[in-house]
């Protein structure tokens, strides 16, 4: 029985509902300092986000006890989300670091190979052919400037 | 109206804006034959790029990729029998058993040709109804305006997704990142927690391309599938030109279809996947040999393809006058017209002729040029697509959205936000709750939040003004009346299944 509460709770639908109330509730919580011409707009949203929130727990608590009715699963594959997330994050970290072209020189054979790909000449040529290319469209034609990479001086952004 | 369709002509025609749908329609088809990419991903990648261009070139850009995408989903509807955007599906039921059957070409011909006349009568559809309801628009106040937006927000909520409850949460949770920031009227930062990043607001562009590119991105990661096997794609041979006369025996589908297409663009929340569907059934009903539908019948294939592009430009009617998508990729151009400082909305004609009378010609000529780009060459290129392998796509895209969302104030801060509003975005994606409403609660917050107050000022803080007014009171029943629908639509469909029970 206490299993079947604990199942039902850990619905996804019940954690984004639970979720959802204590956004709410902690931004409702904000809106205090306000003064009540610049709180009534959020107040009003986040009452109503907070009820649906409610609601949408409810719901979904109730469905997860029907037999036929089973919550789906929450990721299409747990192992591969974290690979991909965590390899997006050490991008983003290291375009900071390393600087942009030399991260996403590592990015894209390495999401690749990791990923599973196998065939050295295609992943070569296309890390080549898409740095080159976005160096040539971003970094020439249109002029952004990225953080500096690592081999660079620190003084202004890579010309790239 | 008529002066200002020729005025605007010759600036279409101009080499730049004539390159830009060139180049949509070509990124559009590419990105619409890759299963789990789509129009949407495609434009909100996009955007970031279109800051530093002139509007017209940006719309002409979104135009060609929107009817792009449209048709390229086909091509793997056909060629794999998996649809490259949900409004393919019903491309499937005969395109496929086509290739199969050795026919491949022959359902990509017709898809091509009946998307180019689906995406060609709504973009007529559109210029001959948007700009006299832009006019009785106009006529709306403060009070009204906000009822609008209230309107569109729960329209799209309601009807878009499956579930209201899901529905309404996202366009809360759009409508809180839009207060996000200082308010204008009073100076006091709203949920900025002393991050001087915050102040200014959290610009549309970080939300659309964390929300709609970094879940399609990480689910080309999640797929085992690292490469997709074609079928039929050794048989693209043969002349698009000379296959249309035997094609247009399809004339009534394609009117029927047509016209299917712009009634459900101009609804909110239905869709292309709707226009399809319910225009395959309607022609398989009328058909003579309905009993070959489903087993590669060319006529299927037309009426899918007509209605899931007839949907395009329609869906953009009340997106323009109204600010008022009926699709996700409407509300992605809404977005696109407020970057470059253009409130989607009754004044929208007024204030900027040029860029709304130019985006309509946009969307016929990115129509007619589908077939133009619709060849044997073409197709046969565009099949290769499916052929990239996947992982590599989802770098290059993951690549492409750092260097869009950096590249509009040149800081790290907004990739990190747009990174947690694609993890927002995935979480949604796997609770099923829709991800259009939250971008047009972004889109619509500042606007409603603005109204409602100008509203309270004019009447001295008296909240009747809201309610006592003629056009507010037709509003507000017409939102009454989208928040009953899923109630009334459940009961009739409980009522049927007991009775066919």
């Amino acid at each position: 029985m206490v299993s079947e509460w604990r199942r039902r709770l850990a619905a996804p639908d019940v954690v984004g509902g639970i979720l959802t109330v204590a956004v709410c509730a902690f931004l409702g919580w904000e809106t205090r300092s306000l003064p009540a011409s610049s709180a009534i707009f959020p107040n009003m949203v986040l009452f109503l986000a907070l009820v649906l929130g409610i609601a949408m727990a409810v719901q979904g608590f109730i469905k997860s006890g029907g037999k036929e009715d089973r919550p789906a699963r929450f990721f299409k594959n747990r192992r591969r989300f974290f690979i991909a997330i965590g390899l997006t994050v050490l991008y983003i970290l290291g375009i900071n670091t390393l600087g942009f072209y030399s991260s996403t020189a590592i990015l894209v054979p390495v999401i690749a190979l990791v990923f599973g790909y196998r065939r050295p000449l295609v992943i070569v040529l296309s890390t080549i052919v898409f740095v080159i290319a976005t160096y040539l469209l971003f970094g020439v034609a249109m002029d952004y400037r990225f953080p500096p990479e690592f081999f660079q001086s620190q003084q202004g952004g890579s010309h790239a | 109206m008529l002066d200002q369709l020729l005025h605007v002509i010759p600036v279409v025609m101009q080499w730049q804006n004539f390159l830009s749908i060139l180049a949509g329609v070509i990124m559009g088809i590419f990105v619409g034959a890759m299963p789990g990419l789509g129009a949407t991903m495609a434009i909100s990648v996009l955007i970031p790029f279109t800051f530093g261009l002139d509007p017209l070139v940006a719309l002409g850009m979104m135009a060609g990729i929107y009817n792009g995408a449209m048709y390229g989903g086909s091509i793997s509807a056909v060629l794999l029998r998996i649809p490259g955007t949900p409004a393919a599906v019903a491309t499937c039921f005969d395109g496929y058993p086509m290739a199969l059957q050795g026919r491949a070409a022959e359902a990509l011909h017709v898809s091509v040709v009946s998307s180019a006349i689906g995406g060609m009568v709504s973009a007529l559809s559109l210029i001959l109804l948007a700009p006299p309801l832009a006019r009785v628009t106009l006529a709306f106040g403060p009070p009204e305006v906000f009822w609008v937006a209230v309107f569109g927000l729960a329209s799209i909520s309601l009807l878009m997704g499956k579930n209201p409850i899901k529905g309404l949460l996202s366009a809360c949770i759009g409508l809180i990142v839009s207060l996000v920031g200082a308010d204008e009227i009073t100076g006091y930062d709203r949920f900025t927690f002393d991050c001087l990043e915050l102040v200014d607001g959290i610009n549309i562009v970080v939300l659309l391309v964390g929300l709609y590119a970094l879940p399609p991105a990480i689910g080309l990661l999640e797929d085992a599938d690292l490469e997709m096997v074609v079928i039929g794609g050794k048989n693209l041979a043969g002349s698009l030109f000379k296959s249309i006369p035997k094609m247009l025996r399809f004339w009534k589908t394609w009117i029927r279809g047509s016209l299917i297409g712009i009634f459900i663009g101009i609804l909110p929340g239905a869709g292309g996947s709707l226009a399809a569907f319910l225009s395959y059934n309607e022609s398989k009903r009328a058909a003579k040999d309905s009993e070959t539908w489903g087993k590669g019948n060319p006529e299927g294939v037309a009426a899918a393809e007509v209605a899931n592009n007839a949907d395009t430009s329609a869906a953009m009617i009340p997106a323009l006058t109204l600010g008022i998508p009926g699709t996700p990729v409407a509300a992605l151009v809404l977005g696109g017209l407020l970057i470059h400082g253009m409130q989607p909305g009754p004044m929208l004609f007024r204030e900027h002729p040029q860029v709304v009378y130019g985006f309509m010609v946009q969307l016929f000529l990115s129509a007619v040029m589908l077939l133009a780009f619709g060849g044997t060459f073409a197709t046969k290129t565009f099949a290769q697509v499916l052929r990239l392998p996947r992982p590599i796509l989802a770098a290059v895209v993951i690549s492409l959205m750092v260097i869009g969302v950096y590249a509009i104030n040149n800081r790290m801060f907004d990739v990190y936000l747009m990174f947690g509003f694609g993890l927002v975005g995935y979480w949604m994606e796997r609770l099923d709750i829709p991800l259009a409403p939250a971008v047009l609660g972004l889109i619509l917050g500042e606007y409603a939040e603005f109204n409602l107050r100008l509203s309270l000022r004019l009447s001295r803080s008296d909240w009747s003004i809201l309610w006592t007014r003629p056009i507010c009171l037709i509003i507000i029943a017409l939102t009454v009346l989208v928040f009953l629908w899923p109630a009334v639509s459940a009961y009739r469909e409980k009522r049927k299944t007991r009775q066919s029970a």
